[in-house]
């Protein structure tokens, strides 16, 4: 160890512990670790060219399974270097999709610059540079995906005049499949084939052909790119197809199969010559000596690490050349290969989509469609590096106390995103509240905050609590629940009482012609939730049952962005509420206003946390996906003492598209008030509680994609105001509330299913109870 | 009808290695010492063997005369193999007599010269292959003149690092005429000093190649 790599080890060991001190894990400081040796790399080369830095952006694997569009900086071009800004960059299918998946002998650590090819303009030359000039079209090798490269200028070749960006670019490929056609030795009317059909096998089929071989032969255990091999004049075999006798002198391995080598050595012919291309990428596989003694076999490893060796620093140049030559006299062409080039800035679904789809030969992304200004500008000197982990999900990791160092970018929401309805409020609703206790509190005060609704009257049993809303909220009391409803200055009343009283009141403010307003759940169960929905039809009447928290901003931002494809396909949900309630709940409520048993009855209540504390969850699962649950299983606890409802559930449901979903609510978690809720699907994450914020593959409004990215800054939570400003337009306006009974009723229909799963033990279908309660 | 060829084969059991003569003893049946190493995970193993038929030889030195000549032209074409490779830097693992005369063609190894840039293997020992590929250059030549099929990491050990191999066919396949050798008299007069008898049912002293003339015990 020299003194530069004590120093540096040094310093490593030295910012670990602070930022270890500072709650950052191993994979984090790692993390941050690469960051500064690229900012530290960077710096350094572009001091020793004495120039400056560039700056672009590339791609970078920040995580498995992740890929992000990131800053990256270049030094100016030094001695015998040139700057080249990229229009294409071509991805190597074969090897970026193992590295991707991890595989075997191709796993890399994130974060990680893939890339191996590239074509662009020169737009800077160092000194020393004969071969090269500035506006010169060249394609690169040995290249990350990147919008600005300075390599050196034998890293580049020329491009002829009439060969494209997007097939000069594929010049590393042309240079893997040209050294293993070299090492073949093939004579003029060799019989070839080539063992596998990814692009390396395909130009080296071409590359073959062009070569003057005789028949090349391609082998690939699928049919799917028969096509691509006989457009260029080869023969295509399966490999079930394949018949021993046919040998061939040269055989070239170009996909990497665990058993290929067994394959190529059984399908060449006597004294002739195995061409390993393909990088096996099995840790172990067989060699079969006996074939190759047996047959007199040369087997050769062809990785392009070795070519350079053999022919000297140009030995890829001459390679490149050769490779470029064939395009521009036609002789070699690759464009019908190629799938349309891709926008580098959401790259991460371009990853998965290699992962999956064997059918992509070559695939490349198209920098010209990064903003030009992100494309190519002037570096910074100065700046102090970015050591911010992405590759690691913080919340799994303790954060210092206030989490103010989170790694988690902000960004505000924009105002757009928050408005689902931009018409002005109207009207000038008139509401009575039946029943006045601690939620009718919040009722109260949240119609006095919308400004197109006014609290007219009350009225509750207990008198004391009904002067009490009266005169906080300066409205009066009316004498009998008979005289509130009778009364002509009553648009809609808000009923605030327990739960199984809520199907006879609604049925009577119903006949009485209001609109009715249920709080949570529409009823104690299911049957008498359909009567509430069957008076308001009879009666010409809505119900909405109040499910304010759709208008929590969070739940605003997180629904337009799922609209615009923030998930990509729902695939998830997950409901967490743990809360450590107060001894006095079930017999009081939270805040003790109103001392009631009714929350410890099943008959009553209709059940426990679940009913009592969970349809707003449920509801906004349903909201935010858009897909209703299908199917529902669970198991409750109780606890002695507290009636007859759960004090516990644990729920898994099925989504109708497919998706799963799980809710786990607790009442007596001690010392815990956690509620969660995250929603994800196959392109992106939404975390609406506790911590609102979003991680999406794709780019959506005012987000960028694959990171996490809070939502910023968002306003006051006025969601109840909301909930009755909007419901008094879209009555002032003869429309139905945007909340109806059939929410409800879907919601009243999940809770019931879960209820009798845990008398059944089995998964019951909400839609089949709701069919049963109906009938 | 010609009397049945002749095979070896070594049976691995309780009693331990055994060599079993199969088939005619009318012909004259040789074994190189490396071909009794090879290794294998089946309890029965044929072994690559020289057969010269009575009728090819006249005597038993006529026929040890046209094995020698057998073993030669493997060791020749195996040095044909690494005709490349600097002076110096060509090493052979194994101790049977193709080795033996591999060595005496290829002359002596450079010990400061680093890295071999050519191996040939005669041995049959998997281990040994393995060890070879891990030895040799980057872009080396292994010349496999012994064993069998082995695992091995193809990417590490020969695809990323260039290696070339080469298969030298099995003794059984080679046939009569004299490799154009400069030295061959006295190769070939070293060989046959060198050969060992097995088939008496005992073990036999060690040599670096036999005569077969019936079942031995190995070692």
């Amino acid at each position: 160890m020299d003194m530069s790599e004590r120093t540096l080890r040094m310093l490593y060991d030295r910012a670990s512990t602070v930022l270890s001190a500072r709650g950052m894990t191993r994979p984090m400081i790692l993390d941050a670790g690469r960051e500064a040796w690229w900012w530290l790399q960077a710096r350094s080369q572009a001091v020793k060219n004495r120039g400056g830095l560039h700056q672009g952006v590339g791609i970078v694997w920040t995580a498995p399974g992740r890929a992000e569009l990131l800053p990256v900086e270049v030094p100016a071009a030094g001695t015998g270097e040139v700057t080249v800004e990229v229009a294409t960059s071509v991805i190597s299918v074969g090897t970026e999709r193992a590295r991707w998946l991890g595989a075997p002998n191709a796993r890399v650590r994130p974060p990680y610059r893939p890339g191996f090819s590239a074509a662009g303009t020169i737009v800077a030359v160092g000194p020393g540079v004969d071969a090269s000039r500035v506006g010169q079209r060249v394609a690169a090798w040995e290249v990350a995906h990147q919008s600005v490269l300075t390599v050196p200028q034998t890293q580049v070749a020329a491009i002829p005049d009439g060969v494209s960006f997007d097939d000069a670019a594929a010049v590393h490929l042309g240079i893997v499949a040209g050294f293993g056609i070299e090492l073949g030795r093939i004579a003029t009317g060799d019989d070839v084939t080539v063992i596998g059909a990814g692009l390396i096998g395909l130009i080296a089929q071409r590359m073959a052909q062009a070569g003057g071989a005789g028949r090349v032969r391609v082998v690939a255990p699928s049919r799917s790119k028969e096509s691509a091999v006989r457009r260029a004049g080869g023969v295509f075999v399966t490999l079930d197809e394949l018949v021993d006798t046919e040998l061939d002198p040269v055989v070239i391995e170009a996909s990497g199969g665990d058993d290929a080598p067994l394959t190529a050595a059984s399908l060449t012919s006597p004294g002739g010559r195995v061409i390993l291309l393909g990088s096996v990428r099995a840790p172990s596989s067989t060699l079969p000596v006996r074939t190759i003694r047996d047959k007199g076999l040369s087997l050769v490893g062809a990785h392009i690490a070795m070519l350079d060796a053999a022919d000297g620093p140009d030995g890829r140049g001459v390679v490149a050349r050769r490779y470029l030559d064939g395009l521009a006299d036609t002789s070699l062409r690759v464009d019908d290969l190629r799938s349309p080039p891709v926008d580098p800035s959401a790259p991460t679904p371009v990853y998965r989509r290699l992962a999956h789809d064997r059918g992509l030969i070559l695939g490349s992304f198209d920098w010209r469609l990064v903003d030009s200004d992100e494309r190519l500008g002037r570096g910074r000197l100065v700046r102090i590096p970015d050591v911010r982990a992405r590759g690691v999900e913080y919340r799994h990791h303790p954060l210092p106390p206030g989490g103010s160092r989170s790694p988690v970018r902000d960004v505000a929401v924009s105002e757009a995103l928050l408005h689902t309805d931009d018409r002005p409020a109207v009207g000038d609703l008139r509401v009575a509240m039946v029943g006045c206790g601690e939620i009718a509190m919040q009722n109260a005060a949240a119609v006095r905050a919308a400004p197109n609704a006014r609290l007219v009257g009350c009225f509750d049993t207990n008198a004391t609590l009904a002067r009490d809303l009266a005169e906080t909220f300066e409205t009066e009391v009316a004498p009998s629940m008979d005289a509130l409803l009778e009364r002509s200055d009553v648009d809609v009343v808000v009923l605030c009482v327990p739960h199984h009283v809520h199907a006879d009141l609604t049925v009577r403010v119903a006949e009485a012609g209001h609109h009715v307003v249920v709080e949570k759940p529409a009823a104690n169960n299911l049957a008498e939730a359909v009567r509430m929905a069957d008076a308001a039809q009879r009666c010409g009447v809505t119900v909405s049952v109040c499910f304010p928290q759709r208008y929590d901003p969070p739940v605003v931002a997180a629904r337009r962005l799922i609209a615009q494809g923030a998930l990509g396909d729902f695939a998830g949900a997950a409901i967490t509420y743990y809360a450590d309630k107060p001894p006095g709940y079930l017999t009081g409520g939270f805040t003790g206003r109103s001392a009631s048993t009714w929350r410890t009855s099943r008959a009553h209540a209709g059940g426990g946390v679940l009913m009592m504390n969970m349809p707003h969850y449920l509801d906004l699962v349903r909201y935010l996906s858009g897909v209703e649950v299908s199917a529902v299983s669970a198991v409750t606890a109780r606890i002695d003492g507290q009636g007859d409802v759960e004090d516990s559930i644990a729920l898994t449901m099925r989504f109708d598209n497919g998706a799963v979903g799980t809710l786990l609510a607790c009442s007596s978690v001690r010392g815990t008030s956690l509620k969660e809720l995250r929603l994800w699907g196959s392109d992106g994450h939404v975390e609406v509680e506790p911590d609102p914020r979003m991680y999406s593959v794709r780019k959506v409004d005012g987000f960028r994609p694959t990171r996490w990215q809070h939502f910023g800054d968002l306003p006051a939570e006025t969601y109840r105001a909301d909930y009755f400003t909007r419901l008094a337009s879209r009555l002032a306006r003869g429309e139905p509330p945007e909340i109806t009974i059939a929410d409800g009723l879907a919601v009243q229909a999940i809770t019931e299913a879960a209820y009798r799963s845990v008398d059944t033990g089995r998964m019951v279908s909400p839609a089949e109870l709701l069919g049963e309660a109906r009938r | 009808m010609s009397p049945q060829r002749p095979e070896l084969e070594i049976v691995d059991d309780a009693d331990g290695r055994t060599l079993r003569l199969r088939g005619s003893t009318e012909h004259h049946v040789y074994v190189d010492a490396d071909a009794l190493a090879t290794s294998s995970a089946d309890t029965t193993l044929t072994v690559d063997t020289i057969v010269i038929g009575s009728d090819e030889a006249d005597g038993r030195d006529a026929a040890d005369a046209m094995a020698a000549d057998r073993l030669l032209r493997v060791a020749a074409e195996a040095v044909e193999a690494v005709a490349d490779a600097p002076s110096g830097s060509t090493q052979v693992i194994g101790d049977g007599m193709v080795a033996t005369l591999c060595r005496a063609m290829v002359g002596p190894v450079d010990e400061d010269a680093g890295r071999p840039a050519a191996v040939i293997v005669t041995s049959g020992d998997a281990q040994a292959v393995l060890d070879a590929s891990q030895r040799l250059s980057d872009r080396g030549v292994l010349v496999l003149a012994g064993g069998g099929d082995l695992k091995m990491d193809l990417y590490a050990d020969v695809h990323r690092r260039g290696l070339r191999l080469v298969g030298i066919r099995p003794l059984a396949v080679h046939r009569d005429g004299s490799p154009d050798q400069a030295d061959h008299d006295a190769l070939a007069q070293n060989a046959r000093a060198a050969l060992g008898v097995l088939g008496d049912g005992e073990e036999a002293a060690q040599a670096s190649w036999y005569r077969v003339t019936g079942d031995a015990r190995l070692a």
